[in-house]
């Protein structure tokens, strides 16, 4: 049987990717900016109203802080206590281009996050893949709806695998490790 | 999470005994091999085979590829060749198609194009219409599909399944005894060993939590739930005649010999209940109702954790 070891990280690090994920909806690729302005605190908007849908307040993943969702219907969830401003993650806005392959070639995808108090204000990506199959694989669209929580947290239970809907391309995972760790005050 | 390096050379990760990790149709795959005294030459190879028998498919059913069959039959009608295996999966289709009333049905296509999950990912929405009834458009004659006119055909019900018992196949042809493949989260685990393997089941909303854990032995496991391809009123689900998708299941998981029918049913789930298809088919399912509850076989092989 495989070792656990490094599948728990890997869970980790994809359920923490998920849930800022979560917040990347795009309705229409074309147009999407990224800025690249460390430190401050400003947004980033996307090109066509997106839908910040509601999450319940998320479960704290050791040893990654999580990055919680805020949206104008949902009280603010609590932050992680850490850094100046509480949370563990400078504010501001913070970019990342993450690489995966596919079987078109080598491909790439730019988040951009704004953080406060370590909470997402707001988040672009910008398709970079270079093969236009590829760009087929990048976009997710993912939303979030109310449910009663009748789970155990995955970081807690001994797993060989998930199963349940289709990962998420590696990309995404990738810039957002990388914004994790700009952010990271 | 994964990195996957070259289509040929996938990582192998050193603390996993053989494990390959690779992204393809649209998802991410873990091939592991247990117990296996196999040369890593050996396993270079296999996979080669792996990746090209992937990319046939691929090739075949794709309908995000401008040189796929799917593709040329969505811009004239003719007679095309499918894969000489392709009588299962359509087999399969047609048998779902009777059972649901036509909900199930590769004809869907057009409708989760229309409806904004098209080849671009625009998710702009134009006008989905009811498709066509099947044999009003096309005839399977193996290994020919003979359609009367273009039609974007879709086979994310029981396709990505298919292809995994299509690996499985292949796996036990080149002699291997122990092994899980595992697309997405869809996965076929055999061993000649007395090892299970334990399968979270991810909830649907929260991807930090599982409701439960199964257990798999020498048989295939496949979920289906709208979570993470879902956008303005849609999930990856659409019924063709009302043209929503079902609100009513949050997730399905099905249980069975063979992927492809976990992969079918656990689609076919969100449209006839698991009373019907019992009548048909041997398997065992779970489902997460948008009530927050959860139902299941008597014998389905997992323990279910409540608030």
């Amino acid at each position: 049987m495989n070792s656990d070891g490094s599948n728990k990280n890997h869970k980790i690090l994809a359920s923490a990717a998920v849930l800022v994920a979560m917040v990347l909806i795009v309705f229409g690729v074309s147009g999407l900016t990224s800025e690249k302005t460390e430190g401050q605190t400003s947004q980033v908007s996307p090109a066509t109203p997106v839908a910040v849908a509601a999450q319940p307040v998320p479960v704290p993943i050791a040893p990654a802080p999580v990055l919680s969702t805020s949206s104008a219907t949902q009280p603010e969830p609590t932050p992680v206590p850490v850094v100046s401003n509480g949370s563990g993650y400078k504010d501001g806005t913070f970019t990342a281009t993450g690489h995966y392959d596919s079987p078109g070639g080598y491909e790439a995808i730019t988040i951009t996050v704004s953080l406060k108090s370590g909470v997402v204000q707001s988040t672009s990506a910008q398709n970079g893949a270079s093969n236009r199959e590829s760009s087929k694989y990048e976009s997710r669209f993912v939303s979030v709806y109310p449910s009663v929580v009748i789970g155990k947290s995955i970081s807690s239970l001994y797993l060989d695998y998930l199963s349940g809907a289709s990962l998420t391309p590696v990309g995404f995972n990738d810039a957002i490790d990388q914004i994790k760790n700009q952010a990271r005050g | 999470m994964r990195l996957i390096k070259s289509k040929t050379k996938p990582v192998a990760d050193p603390k996993t005994p053989h494990r390959f990790e690779f992204e393809a149709i649209g998802t991410s795959w873990i091939i592991d091999f247990f117990n296996s005294n196999i040369s890593e030459s050996r396993l270079v190879i296999l996979l080669d085979k792996i990746m090209t028998r992937i990319d046939r498919f691929d090739k075949a059913y794709s309908r995000f590829r401008d040189d796929s069959t799917v593709t040329k039959i969505s811009k004239k009608p003719g007679k095309y060749a499918l894969p000489d295996d392709a009588s299962k999966l359509l087999d399969l289709y047609q048998k779902l198609y009777d059972i649901t009333g036509g909900k199930v049905t590769p004809l869907i296509g057009n409708v989760i194009s229309e409806a904004g999950y098209d080849a671009e990912y625009s998710l702009k929405k134009s006008k989905p219409t009811t498709p066509d009834e099947w044999g009003e458009v096309m005839k399977f004659d193996p290994p020919y599909l003979v359609v009367e006119k273009p039609v974007l055909l879709d086979f994310g019900a029981a396709g990505k399944g298919y292809l995994v018992d299509i690996i499985v196949e292949l796996l036990v042809a080149e002699g291997m005894l122990s092994f899980c493949v595992n697309a997405g989260g869809d996965l076929v685990y055999q061993t000649n060993g007395v090892d299970s393997v334990s399968v979270g089941l991810e909830h649907p909303s929260d991807h930090s939590l599982a409701v439960g854990v199964a257990k798999i032995y020498n048989q295939s496991i496949c979920g289906s739930s709208g979570s993470r391809r879902k956008w303005a009123e849609y999930h990856h689900i659409i019924d063709p005649h009302t043209l929503e998708s079902p609100q009513h299941v949050l997730a399905t998981w099905v249980v069975a010999d063979t992927a492809l029918v976990a992969d079918g049913l656990a689609t076919a789930l969100y449209f006839v209940d698991a009373e019907t298809l019992h009548g048909f088919f041997d398997f065992e399912y779970a489902m997460l109702r948008a009530d927050g509850t959860l139902s299941n076989s008597t014998n389905f092989p997992a323990e279910f954790f409540s608030k």
